[in-house]
């Protein structure tokens, strides 16, 4: 289906979802408030529904007019509302961009962009400006970045390697359910900190342990766990809370689980042991926090990284992502679980160096002040 | 004479120091007591901790700008009352006076900044953190040291350089600065307001410590 359609499809739903929450019979039972809410809501994707329509239809006139022509790969986009000078820093980037892929993994760094169709709108910005909007498409992930004018060639060749890691995932069955989430091969440590943040603050045992330095809680946390077995694999009894929480929520007639999870979140724990299995944890663990073990293999494994990933047979995600870093699995997990660590560490430095620059603008400030005397 | 100018200072501010003393010494439990509400009963979670203590970063960040700004316009009003007649009886160059009267103000930055280091002990001990959670009450005190600091510095330059006109100056900056902003968004100079933002909030632009994390709990 197209997006346009399923756009259509689903504002159409929308519509009739609130006609029929609308009748008569519904109508008593609503307050002014919910009422209002609902013609909110509906306003908000009629207005989100012709946001996207101009937007596509940017997108059609694009497709048939201008192109730009760089290392291979071709830009469509609108010479009315682009200038020469977007398209020559969008032609820079994408050629800085793809010597990066080939720098990195020598000529099959450039066949993850194959497949990419790259499409520049402008796009409408604060107080009648216009910013540049780079999407790219391939079979399996879409990207799209709003550069400021006039464009940074830079940051174009950082959607590059960004848009080169999110066909990635998607086209490995091992891989596309797993973490669907976008993979990025621009070297983020930022994206490592996360994780780390995400393990130490989990709601789940397992991802606490792990960031604590366990080599068996980490596997646990990165390999896929079937939705009946998250409870008794992930969780301790410390955690029966948050599960209870977090859950979805059985058929509302079952009175006595509601009384039951109303004294447990009361501060009831045999309450919580007596519920806690008729759940279904959802996965604790974001596939952002996935994304970055793939982005750690293929880091470690070099230029080869690329080519072991595509002849790989292996089904399962951390086997294979320990062939495309050519070592062992417990090494792949361990030198990852460090990297979080690290990248986490990192962030909270910086302390001293501020402290140093505000006494060095207290002193230019202090200096200032004695300058001369006040009329 | 340096203590002489210090017990003047103490004597016009010891009110405004007192009560910001309080403020921060009651923050880090005020800022639990708002950021946990509502959690369930229980030993709360490592994100829940974190969160809890969430607000503790906004009501310091005024604070810090709040006493660093009282502290220099406190003392000059009760002086611009007798006309300053004070300061410029005393025997002193005035580089010299300004110097001091700066110093005695600052110093009696440390006790709020005290007082807020022994809040966040006091507001720590009395609960368990999870494992993976740290507390960094001295690196939260210092933070708020160095902003109020720099905010007193900065309102300190305003006051003894401009004298009387200092509000105006101070209003036409806030505007030049809200101008950059807007209207340089506005006449297409997008990027170089966004680099004049980064400039004064990025390390190690002036305001940079303001764009830090304030949080008394991380991982």
């Amino acid at each position: 289906m197209s997006e346009r359609r399923a756009l259509a499809c689903a504002v159409g739903a929308a519509f009739v979802l609130a006609l029929v929450a609308g009748t008569p019979s519904a109508l008593p039972a609503q307050s002014a408030d919910s009422l209002r809410a609902r013609l909110g809501r509906v306003s908000a994707a009629r207005a989100l529904a012709d946001t996207t329509v101009r937007r596509l239809e940017q997108e059609r006139r694009a497709r048939r007019t201008a192109r730009i022509r760089s290392g291979g790969r071709t830009v469509a986009y609108d010479p009315a509302l682009l200038t020469p000078e977007d398209s020559g820093g969008i032609a820079a980037g994408l050629a800085l961009g793809l010597d990066r892929l080939v720098e990195r993994f020598g000529e099959e760094g450039r066949t993850l962009v194959d497949s990419a169709t790259w499409v520049a709108v402008g796009i409408p910005w604060w107080f009648g400006q216009r910013r540049v909007e780079l999407r790219t498409a391939t079979s399996g992930a879409a990207e799209s970045l709003h550069l400021p004018r006039p464009l940074d060639p830079e940051r174009v060749a950082r959607f590059v390697l960004q848009a080169a890691g999110a066909s990635l995932a998607p086209s490995s069955p091992a891989l596309s359910a797993w973490s669907p989430w976008s993979v990025s091969l621009a070297g983020e440590e930022v994206r490592f900190a996360e994780a780390g943040r995400e393990l130490a603050l989990s709601w789940a045992a397992v991802g606490r342990r792990c960031s604590a330095g366990s080599a068996l809680a980490c596997r646990r946390a990165l390999e896929p766990v079937p939705g009946e077995d998250r409870l008794g694999l992930l969780f301790d009894a410390s955690d029966w809370r948050a599960v209870v929480t977090a859950s979805p929520l059985p058929a509302l007639t079952d009175s006595i689980f509601f009384s039951r999870r109303r004294a447990c979140l009361a501060g009831d724990d045999p309450a919580c042991a007596q519920i806690v299995a008729r759940l279904t944890p959802p996965d604790p663990f974001s596939g952002g926090m996935r994304a970055t073990l793939i982005m750690h293999a293929i880091d470690l494994g070099g230029r080869d990284a690329l080519r072991r990933f595509r002849s790989s047979t292996e089904r399962e995600p951390v086997p294979l992502l320990a062939e495309v870093a050519g070592v062992s699995e417990d090494s792949l997990i361990m030198s990852w679980q460090r990297r979080t660590a690290v990248a986490l560490a990192a962030e909270r430095r910086g302390a001293i160096p501020l402290s140093l620059s505000v006494a060095g603008w207290t002193l230019l400030l202090l200096g200032g002040a004695t300058f001369r005397r006040p009329r | 004479m340096f203590t002489q100018i210090l017990r003047t200072q103490f004597k016009v501010t010891r009110t405004l120091v007192a009560a910001f003393a309080v403020t921060t010494f009651a923050a880090p439990a005020l800022a639990w007591r708002i950021g946990a509400s509502g959690g369930y009963p229980g030993t709360p979670s490592a994100l829940a901790v974190r969160a809890g203590f969430e607000p503790v970063g906004l009501i310091l960040m005024s604070a810090a700008c709040l006493l660093g700004f009282l502290l220099v316009a406190v003392p000059w009003n009760v002086d611009g009352a007798s006309r300053h007649v004070y300061p410029l009886s005393l025997p002193l160059p005035w580089r010299r006076y300004v110097s001091m009267r700066f110093g005695a103000g600052a110093l009696l930055l440390l006790l709020p900044v005290l007082s807020l280091w022994l809040g966040a002990l006091v507001t720590l001990a009395l609960m368990e953190l999870p494992a993976t959670l740290r507390a960094y009450p001295g690196g939260l005190a210092i933070r708020f040291g160095f902003a109020s600091l720099l905010v007193y510095a900065f309102t300190f330059l305003l006051q003894y350089l401009a004298g009387r006109r200092a509000p105006v100056i101070l209003l036409v900056l806030l505007i030049v600065v809200a101008a950059v902003g807007v209207l340089g968004a506005a006449v297409g100079a997008g990027r170089g307001a966004e680099q004049f933002f980064r400039l004064i909030t990025e390390w190690p632009g002036p305001l940079s410590i303001f764009a830090a994390e304030w949080r008394l709990v991380d991982v």
